[in-house]
């Protein structure tokens, strides 16, 4: 029997152009925006009445999209707040953690704004504000475990997120001497599922983040909570934008003395961590 | 960006895990993909059938989720737990069976009739026009699209990231995230390509080998 070209073409043709009509759709839903206010002399210097900030938008509470598809979380309450007081309009934009500082240099995006710790390496690329939050480390470790302290994982294997700062802090930390392993994978998830399946005796990890993943699970796990060792988070900004740096170290500050700061922390955490 | 030994051994320990990854899928995986392509072709009844189905599952799923399933959804399910590399390198030896075997069973069923025919008029067993007549013509034959997918392990390497392992890439994608400095993509991306011209280049040599194989004109 002999097939009618079409039959094959035709299916293929309409597979195609569905796949470029959802990416093209994909593309429209990335910026979001809120209203606008009025200007200023600083406006403007800035030269355009609305600020790109990119962030990743998988870094539940602090930034990450919600059931609805909408951009939230703690930064951006606070981009949103901040930003009203400076008069701008911020628009979201979110991007590949991995490329988002190499976007920023490059002005396809104003700020980073997604909860980035400080670092001297970062700060040789970028200008970072006075940090506005100042987190906590936690170890995560199954409901049954017999694990009770730091001291009880000596010759046990914990999981962390690749290239985080969490990473970091641990290899720095003295008991990663008697840790027999750290094992790093590329998300939270893929710990979480190594964890239960006893591939992992624990998590180390970055405090809200793993605090709001673990409250969405049905699993009681056991977590020990230190402070972190790191510089805090601060916004990134481009080295040659002076004029907005000064601009939101002033209204971050104000936001923290006149108590906005940890109004919105105590919002989304329960908790203060906002860096003093 | 400044280099520190560290910094090199990181991205060398990188290299040694994918390389190993290579080696092993790509010398368990051929042999095993004759077999299959063999037992195929000859329309054995219901091995035949069962292979048929595995190839087409594994041809028509995404590498990441076979592995994803084997590494996560296994211990699970049934409670094998596999350790990371083991999980990896079977991942890749039934998928890479998958598709090697595809094209070898193709360049077989096309060798012609008449060339076992002759064979047996000359007195050579099955197994002897096997060996000697038929597989080196269907390895010139398919040589083309082997090769791709010798190349293709190494370039589909980078999803072993995901089950925790210390892949080149990953390593090499975690020291960007460190420094947001792109270099060590250049350092990657120098990898593969001299690498994959290496395979090329031994491919090229292979060919010419076969091309003494290439008799198939000879009696139109």
């Amino acid at each position: 029997m002999k097939i009618n070209k079409l039959y094959i073409v035709a299916p293929l043709l309409i597979l195609g152009i569905a796949g470029v009509l959802l990416y093209l759709f994909s593309i429209s839903n990335k910026a979001e925006k809120t209203d606008n206010v009025l200007g200023s002399e600083f406006i403007q210097q800035w030269g355009k009445n609305e600020v790109i900030i990119g962030l990743d938008q998988e870094f539940p509470p602090i930034t990450f999209r919600n059931e609805n598809g909408e951009i939230v979380g703690f930064d951006v309450d606070l981009a949103k707040e901040a930003f009203k007081r400076i008069g701008l309009t911020p628009v979201f934009k979110p991007m590949d953690w991995a490329t988002i500082v190499a976007s920023l240099q490059n002005g396809d995006i104003d700020l980073v704004w997604s909860g980035m710790t400080i670092t001297s390496e970062r700060q040789q690329k970028i200008n970072f504000t006075d940090p506005y939050f100042k987190g906590s480390y936690v170890y995560i470790f199954g409901p049954n475990s017999s694990i009770n302290s730091k001291s009880d994982l000596s010759g046990k294997i914990v999981g962390v997120q690749a290239g985080s700062s969490n990473e970091e802090a641990l290899k720095a930390d003295p008991i990663a001497a008697q840790i027999k392993e750290i094992k790093s994978y590329s998300s939270f998830q893929e710990c979480l599922l190594d964890l239960d399946n006893g591939r992992l005796d624990a998590i180390f990890s970055d405090g809200t983040f793993a605090f709001y993943y673990i409250n969405t699970k049905n699993i009681s796990y056991k977590t020990i909570e230190e402070p972190s060792t790191d510089l805090g988070a601060g916004v990134g900004i481009r080295k040659s934008d002076i004029e907005m740096l000064n601009k939101l170290n002033e209204t971050l500050n104000a936001m923290k003395s006149d108590g906005t700061a940890t109004r919105i922390s105590m919002e989304w955490f329960g908790k203060d961590y906002i860096a003093k | 960006m400044e280099y520190s030994g560290q910094t090199i051994n990181f991205i060398l320990q990188g290299v040694a895990v994918t390389l190993k990854l290579w080696v092993l899928t790509v010398i368990i995986s051929l042999p095993l993909s004759v077999l299959v392509a063999l037992i195929r072709n000859n329309k054995v009844k219901i091995i035949s059938p069962i292979l048929t189905i595995y190839t087409n599952l594994i041809r028509g799923t995404p590498l990441i989720l076979q592995l994803y399933t084997i590494y996560f959804v296994l211990p699970i399910a049934v409670g094998i737990r596999l350790e990371g590399f083991t999980a990896a390198l079977l991942t890749f030896v039934l998928s890479w069976v998958a598709y090697i075997n595809e094209v070898l069973r193709v360049s077989l069923s096309s060798i012609e009739k008449w060339q076992y025919d002759s064979a047996q008029a000359l007195g050579l067993t099955y197994w002897q026009t096997l060996i000697y007549i038929i597989l080196p013509q269907t390895f010139w034959r398919a040589s083309g699209a082997i090769w791709n997918e010798i190349i293709n392990i190494l370039y589909n390497a980078p999803v072993i990231a995901l089950i925790g392992m210390d892949e080149l890439l990953k390593n090499v994608k975690v020291l960007v995230i460190k420094t947001f400095d792109f270099t060590p993509l250049i350092w990657a991306a120098l990898f593969y390509l001299a690498f994959n011209n290496l395979i090329i280049f031994i491919s090229k040599k292979v060919e010419k080998r076969l091309t003494r194989f290439k008799i198939a004109e000879v009696r139109r």
